[in-house]
């Protein structure tokens, strides 16, 4: 199965999501910032990506999202959003851009194992298609 | 709201990790981040508690004649205890005259002060804390001033920080901030409505840091509200 990449700054979330998805089985690599999520996701296209907004350091979530967006070329990006801040333009701004699943803090062990199957769903839908959804190859999502 | 929410995802995830089956090592390390997270909880709801009362003007001032050394002396004690590891090195002679200020609001601003000095401080070679009181005629106003060895506040940054919700970019690895960051807010209105200010000057020339002062009136120039 695909790993996770979670970009998340805060120690104590960072600490629930590696748990959470460890007793699931899941592989997980933790990020603090944009960049840093960069690096990995260069390193290792992931099979979903928990995304929180805001962010320390240059770029926050959305720009982050962005990023990967452009680095993703054929590959299938899987963004679950997970933020504490979400109002409804955050929602739909989301959705627009297919957004595997929204989260808003605080969320349970299995709302966030819930969203993070639904993203690997995805990926393995597009995956059987031949496609790549969410890229610019196929912006048709 | 995410100063609300982050740390209330950390409380109610681990919480609900907990089980029977769960090894004392997992146990104790979820319990510690739990408690971690509750007190920094507290310290946002302790911020928004006092902004609400600033706004509604509902602060209660009492203001009494304070002992500047002994107060002073104590507070620094309670303060390394809380803190352990932390250092103040205190300056303050015993012939500083009286204060007349409100005992827990000025504990408190100095507390706000001493705990952001810390946190500044602590990644340095020097991590001392400094609190110098002194007073210089003809001024009516005691000054205590708090200074850290930590980098400089920016200039852009040396009003920011004393406004309400400061957005100010964090960068990556530091740590959160408790509360909501509005302590230095609440720390200015409390000396302005107890009479002095709290403002930010430079550190001395070679000293690295940061220095905020708080003037506060003396008791013999001031007549009880």
């Amino acid at each position: 199965m695909s790993d996770v990449l979670v970009v998340e700054d805060e120690a104590g979330v960072q600490m629930f999501v590696a748990e959470a998805l460890r007793r699931a089985g899941i592989r997980c690599r933790i990020t603090a910032s944009g960049p840093q999520a960069l690096a990995q996701a260069n390193a290792a296209w992931p099979g979903a990506v928990l995304l929180d907004l805001t962010l320390p350091g240059p770029m926050d979530g959305w720009q982050v999202w962005d990023a990967l967006e452009h680095m993703a070329g054929s590959r299938s990006l899987n963004v679950v959003l997970f933020a504490a801040d979400l109002d409804a333009t955050d929602r739909a701004a989301a959705v627009r851009r297919g957004a595997a699943g929204i989260l808003r803090k605080p969320a349970s062990a299995a709302a966030l194992l819930a969203a993070v199957m639904r993203a690997f769903g995805t990926h393995r839908e597009a995956l059987a298609q031949g496609g790549c959804r969410g890229t610019k190859e196929n912006p048709d999502r | 709201m995410h100063e609300l929410r982050t740390p209330l995802q950390s409380i109610q995830g681990f919480a609900e990790l907990l089980g029977p089956n769960l090894d004392p090592e997992r146990l104790h390390r979820y319990l510690r981040i739990i408690q971690t997270e509750a007190e920094r909880l507290e310290a946002v709801v302790d911020d928004l508690s006092q902004r609400s009362r600033i706004s509604l003007g509902a602060l209660d001032l009492h203001r009494v004649a304070i002992a500047v050394q002994p107060f002073l002396a104590q507070l620094c004690r309670d303060f390394e205890l809380q803190y352990p590891g932390w250092h103040v090195a205190l300056q303050a002679g015993a012939r500083l005259p009286d204060v007349l200020a409100d005992l827990e609001h000025l504990r408190q601003v100095l507390w706000t002060l001493l705990r952001n000095a810390g946190r500044y401080s602590m990644d340095t070679a020097d991590s001392t804390v400094r609190l110098i009181a002194h007073t210089s005629a003809p001024s009516s106003n005691v000054r205590f001033i708090v200074m850290d060895t930590g980098a400089r506040i920016p200039v852009a940054y040396r009003e920011v920080i004393f406004e309400p919700s400061p957005r100010l970019a964090r960068p990556v690895g530091s740590r959160p901030r408790s509360g909501l960051g509005t302590g230095l807010y609440v720390a200015r209105e409390l000396a302005r409505r107890m009479g002095g200010d709290l403002t930010l000057a430079s550190s001395p020339r070679n000293q690295g840091g940061n220095a905020f002062v708080l003037s506060v009136p003396v008791a013999s120039d001031v007549k009880p509200a």
